[in-house]
């Protein structure tokens, strides 16, 4: 919300921007619809969401790691690409364990439901 | 767009800083080219940045917002400056024409000095934009559920 009202501020580029700020208003719903139908689209159990992230953790993890084989062979053009690659798949595997740990957590504790 | 827009937009500027640099190297290494008055002289080179347009996303209002926010820089085009040079007169050199004169390259060592503080300037900020993303990033990751 405060970054539509600053964008608003702004002078000429920020014009195509206020059509869609009444929209912004509605936006949690929306994005929630959203979550589903993404989750549907795939698997709705937990293993389809944790398995797509695993495989888009494989994708980063395969590019940094052939961007790393051109550091090595020298043929890497720019040492930002690699970093930056590097950086992106270092995230996306703590993101992807985190998501691990904490459905693991809450799986426990079902489990460990008295009843 | 996607998870990691912050550090994908700083890099594009990392990019275009070190296309800058590429362009400064080339412009001080020619700085004392020297060539017969018949050639053009070494054109000194300009680097064309322009913005990359924001692209819409995924789904929901969140796509519009991400249309007007822009997807960071690129570089347009590199354009050269007059091959015009500096006449000067020196009967020694051998790509000397009959008057005595050569045409020596017209780069401006001052303007690319500060052009390169700017580029470095510009390299180490994207930089610090993707380090302070990351650790944003980690601030999240660390939250206790």
């Amino acid at each position: 919300m405060g970054a539509a009202g600053a964008g608003a501020q702004l002078p000429q580029p920020a014009q195509p921007t206020l059509p869609t700020s009444p929209t912004l208003g509605t936006g949690v719903a929306p994005a929630g619809a959203g979550l589903t139908a993404a989750g549907n689209g795939t698997d709705n159990g937990f293993a389809g969401v944790l398995g797509s992230a695993i495989d888009s953790l494989q994708a980063a993890q395969s590019g940094a790691d052939s961007l790393a084989t051109q550091a090595a062979t020298g043929s890497l053009t720019n040492v930002s690409d690699y970093m930056v690659a590097a950086e992106e798949a270092n995230l996306d595997t703590q993101l992807t364990v985190a998501v691990r740990n904490n459905a693991l957590q809450a799986f426990q504790q079902v489990m460990g439901m008295q009843l | 767009m996607g998870l990691f827009d912050p550090i994908d937009t700083a890099a594009t500027g990392v990019d275009a800083s070190q296309t800058w640099l590429n362009a400064i190297s080339d412009n001080i290494a020619n700085i004392n080219d020297v060539t017969s008055t018949s050639q053009g002289a070494y054109q000194t080179r300009y680097v064309v940045m322009a913005a990359v347009p924001g692209q819409p996303g995924g789904t929901g209002p969140a796509s519009a917002l991400d249309a007007s926010i822009g997807g960071g820089v690129e570089v347009a085009g590199v354009a050269l400056g007059s091959p015009a040079g500096v006449l000067e007169y020196d009967p020694s050199n051998p790509l000397a024409d009959k008057q005595g004169m050569v045409r020596a390259a017209n780069v401006d060592l001052g303007a690319q000095m500060t052009d390169m503080i700017m580029a470095q300037d510009g390299y180490e900020a994207n930089i610090a934009t993707i380090s302070r993303a990351q650790q944003a990033y980690q601030a999240a990751l660390g939250l206790k559920v």
